[in-house]
C-alpha cells in the first residue's frame, strides 16, 4: 500500500507505442501511418483523461467528449482569428474547457449513479446543439481550421515528421501529469471517496471538493486533447462532442482496463488500430465493433492491461505476499 | 396570433405524447429492474421501419403500427432473454457499454436494409387531411390520432400498473425486488415481461412517428436523449413523473423552437434573435433539466425505493 509506483512503466510503454508510428512510416514510407498513430495518441490523452474520472473516481461520465468539443472549437475559433500561438490557445483550452467541466460538475455531482450517466450526457449534448446551430461556429457543417499551433519560429506545423513529434510529445506530458495526480496524495483521496464516501466524509475529506477538482483537471486535459485533435485534422465538428463520441472513450478505457494506469493507452492503440482495420473491410464496420464491445463487456472484464498484468505475474516467479 | 398558439401547444403535446410512449418503457425497464437501456432508442428506430415495411406488405397503415409494435415486442423478449438478463447483477457502466454496442448494431443492421438515406413513410389519404377544430384552427387529422392513441396508450399503462395483479408485482418489483422474489413470484419472468412491454411501446411510438420524422438511421438517438431528460426530470422509475415531465418538455421544446426567436427579437437586434433564438431553443429542455435538478437532484416526482 505504502510503495509509491514510479512513472517509468506508464511512459515507457507509451514512448513505444508512439515510436511505433514512425517507424511503420519509415519501413512502408508511408507518412499516413504517422496520422493514425497522431489520432491513436489523442485518443489516449483522452481516455487517460476519462479514466482517471472513471476508473480512479467511479463517476461514469457519459457526456466526456464534450470537452474535445470545447478544445477543438476554442482552438479553431482563436486560429482562425489570427491568434495561432500554442502559448495563447493552451491556457485559453485549458481555462474554457475547465470551466465547463466545473458548471457541469457542479450540476451533476450532485448526483449519483444512474443519474449521473443521463445528466453529463444530456448536458454535454448542450454544447452539441449550440454548436451545430451556431453559424459562428461554422452549423452542421464544422469549421475548417486554417493554422495549426505555432510553437517557436522555425517549427513547420505542416511538416509531418515536426507535426509528429509535437503532438507525440504533447501525448507524453499530458499522459505523465494524469498518472501524477493519480499517484499524488489527491489521488489517493480520490480513491478513498470512490470507495466509500461517507467514510472518507468522516475521515476529513471534502467529498465533493475532491470530485469536483478530479472532475475539473480532467474536463482540462480532455480539453487540451481537442487542442491536438483540431490540430490534427484541421478541422472542428460538431460530432467531436456527439455522445457517440462520448461512448466510443468510454469503451476505449474499458478495453483498455478501467482504473489502470497504461489502460488507456493499450485501449486506445487497439481501438484506433481495429477501426482502421474494420473500416477498411467494410464502411458499416460499427456492426462488427458493437458485438465485440458487448463480447468485451461480458467476458473481458479486466481489460488489455489487467491482461498484461497476469500475463506477467505468471512469467515472474512467485514471490508470496498477499499485496493486490 | 391565438390559433397559431393553440396549434403549437398542440404539437408540443403530440410530442410530449410520443416522448412519454418511450420514456414510460425506460423508466419502467429501470424502475423494476435498475437497468439502463440506451438501445431503448433502437427500439423506437425498428418500430418506424417496421411500420414502413408492413405497410408495404399489408397495405394498411393501422394494421401495420399494430403489427409493428408486436414485432419489437418480440425483439425485445429476445433481447432479454439472450443479452439483457445476464447484465442485471453488473454495474450501470456495464449496461451502458453493451447496450451502446446494440445502438451501433441497430443502426448499422438499418442501413445496410434499407440504406443510409430517409425511408419515405406515406400516410394513407383517409389520415392526412386536415380537421377544423374551434378558435379557426385547422389542424392535421394524423397528428390529432397521435395525441389520442398517446393518450389511450398511458391510460391503459396507468389502470396496469394500479389495477391489476400483474401490475401490483410490477410496483412491488420496483420497490424491493428481494423481498417479492421470496414471496414467490417468478421474478425473472416479470423482468422479461416488463423489458417486453417497453420494447412494445417503444416500438408503437416509432411506428406513430414515422411519418412525422425522417426514418432514417440514428433517429432512435435524439428521441433517446430527449426522453432521458424526460425520465430524469419525472425522477427515476416514476411512471406519473414520466408522464408530467414528458407533456412539460414536448411543450416547451415546441413552443421554444416556434416562438424564442420572435420573443428575443423584442428585446434584441433582429441578427442577435434570429442567431441566439434557434440556438438557445434546442438548448431549453437541457436548461431547464439542469434548472430542476439544481434544485431537486431525485426528479420531480420520485420513486420511493426500499431495497
Amino acid at each position: 500500500m505504502m510503495t509509491r509506483d514510479s512513472a517509468l512503466p506508464v511512459l515507457l510503454i507509451l514512448a513505444l507505442a508512439a515510436g511505433l508510428g514512425p517507424l511503420g512510416a519509415l519501413i512502408s514510407d508511408d507518412p499516413y501511418i504517422l496520422s493514425i498513430f497522431e489520432r491513436f495518441l489523442i485518443f489516449a490523452v483522452a481516455a487517460s483523461s476519462l479514466n482517471l474520472i472513471l476508473g480512479y473516481g467511479g463517476m461514469v461520465s457519459f457526456g466526456h467528449a464534450v470537452y474535445l468539443g470545447i478544445g477543438a472549437y476554442a482552438t479553431g475559433l482563436l486560429a482562425n482569428a489570427g491568434y495561432p500561438s500554442l502559448w495563447l490557445q493552451l491556457p485559453v483550452v485549458v481555462l474554457t474547457s475547465g470551466f465547463a467541466a466545473f458548471l457541469i460538475g457542479m450540476i451533476a455531482l450532485r448526483t449519483s449513479g444512474v443519474h449521473f450517466i443521463m445528466i453529463t450526457l444530456a448536458l454535454a449534448q448542450i454544447l452539441y446543439y449550440l454548436a451545430q446551430s451556431s453559424s459562428a461556429f461554422g452549423g452542421d457543417d464544422g469549421m475548417v481550421i486554417y493554422e495549426r499551433s505555432a510553437l517557436w519560429p522555425g517549427y513547420d506545423a505542416f511538416d509531418p515528421w515536426q507535426f509528429y513529434g509535437f503532438i507525440a510529445v504533447s501525448a507524453l506530458v499530458l499522459i505523465w501529469l494524469v498518472d501524477v495526480v493519480v499517484r499524488s496524495d489527491f489521488g489517493r483521496r480520490l480513491v478513498a471517496v470512490r470507495e466509500n464516501g461517507q467514510r472518507a466524509n468522516a475521515l476529513g475529506f471534502d467529498v465533493m471538493g475532491t470530485r469536483l477538482t478530479a472532475f475539473v483537471i480532467a474536463g482540462a486535459v480532455c480539453g487540451l486533447a481537442g487542442l491536438l485533435l483540431a490540430n490534427q485534422s484541421e478541422f472542428a465538428t460538431p460530432g467531436y462532442s456527439n455522445w457517440q463520441r462520448s461512448g466510443e472513450l468510454l469503451a476505449v478505457v474499458i478495453l483498455g482496463g478501467v482504473g489502470t494506469r497504461t489502460g488507456p493507452v493499450w485501449g486506445a492503440l487497439v481501438f484506433v488500430v481495429v477501426e482502421h482495420y474494420l473500416a477498411s473491410v467494410t464502411s458499416h464496420w460499427p456492426i462488427l465493433f458493437g458485438p465485440l464491445l458487448i463480447l468485451i463487456v461480458l467476458f473481458f472484464h479486466q481489460g488489455l492491461a489487467g491482461l498484461f498484468d497476469s500475463l506477467g505475474r505468471r512469467l515472474r516467479p512467485q514471490t508470496g505476499g498477499g499485496a493486490k | 396570433m391565438t390559433a397559431l398558439i393553440l396549434e403549437q401547444l398542440l404539437n408540443g403535446l403530440q410530442l410530449g405524447v410520443l416522448l412519454f410512449l418511450i420514456a414510460a418503457g425506460l423508466t419502467l425497464i429501470f424502475g423494476v429492474m435498475d437497468f439502463i437501456n440506451l438501445s431503448h432508442g433502437s427500439l423506437f428506430m425498428l418500430g418506424a421501419y417496421f411500420a414502413v415495411l408492413f405497410q408495404g406488405l399489408t397495405g394498411s397503415f393501422l394494421f401495420a403500427v399494430g403489427l409493428a409494435g408486436l414485432a419489437v415486442c418480440l425483439i425485445g423478449l429476445l433481447f432479454e432473454v439472450l443479452l439483457v438478463r445476464r447484465l442485471y447483477d453488473r454495474s450501470h457502466l456495464d449496461h451502458v457499454l453493451v447496450t451502446y454496442g446494440l445502438i451501433l448494431v441497430a443502426n448499422e443492421s438499418v442501413s445496410i436494409v434499407w440504406g443510409a438515406s430517409p425511408v419515405f413513410s406515406g400516410l394513407p389519404g383517409e389520415l392526412s387531411g386536415l380537421v377544423a377544430l374551434p378558435f379557426g384552427i385547422s389542424y392535421p387529422l394524423y397528428r390529432l390520432l397521435v395525441i389520442a392513441v398517446g393518450i389511450a396508450v398511458a391510460a391503459l399503462l396507468f389502470w396496469l400498473v394500479k389495477e391489476t395483479r400483474v401490475g401490483m408485482r410490477v410496483r412491488a418489483g420496483a420497490t424491493n425486488r428481494t423481498i417479492v422474489s421470496v414471496m414467490g413470484v417468478n421474478i425473472s419472468l416479470l423482468f422479461t415481461m416488463v423489458f417486453a412491454f417497453g420494447a412494445f411501446l417503444a416500438g408503437l411510438a416509432g411506428a406513430l412517428a414515422g411519418p412525422l420524422l425522417s426514418v432514417q438511421p440514428g433517429m432512435g438517438e435524439t428521441v433517446l436523449i430527449l426522453s432521458f431528460v424526460v425520465v430524469v426530470i419525472g425522477g427515476l422509475g416514476s411512471i406519473k413523473g414520466a408522464l408530467l415531465a414528458a407533456v412539460m418538455v414536448g411543450l416547451i421544446d415546441t413552443m421554444g423552437r416556434a416562438f424564442l426567436r420572435d420573443f428575443l427579437s423584442a428585446f434584441f437586434s433582429p441578427r442577435v434573435a434570429s442567431e441566439a433564438g434557434p440556438a438557445l431553443a434546442s438548448m431549453l429542455v437541457y436548461i431547464l433539466m439542469a434548472l430542476i435538478l439544481f434544485f431537486r437532484p431525485e426528479g420531480l416526482l420520485p420513486m420511493q425505493k426500499r431495497s
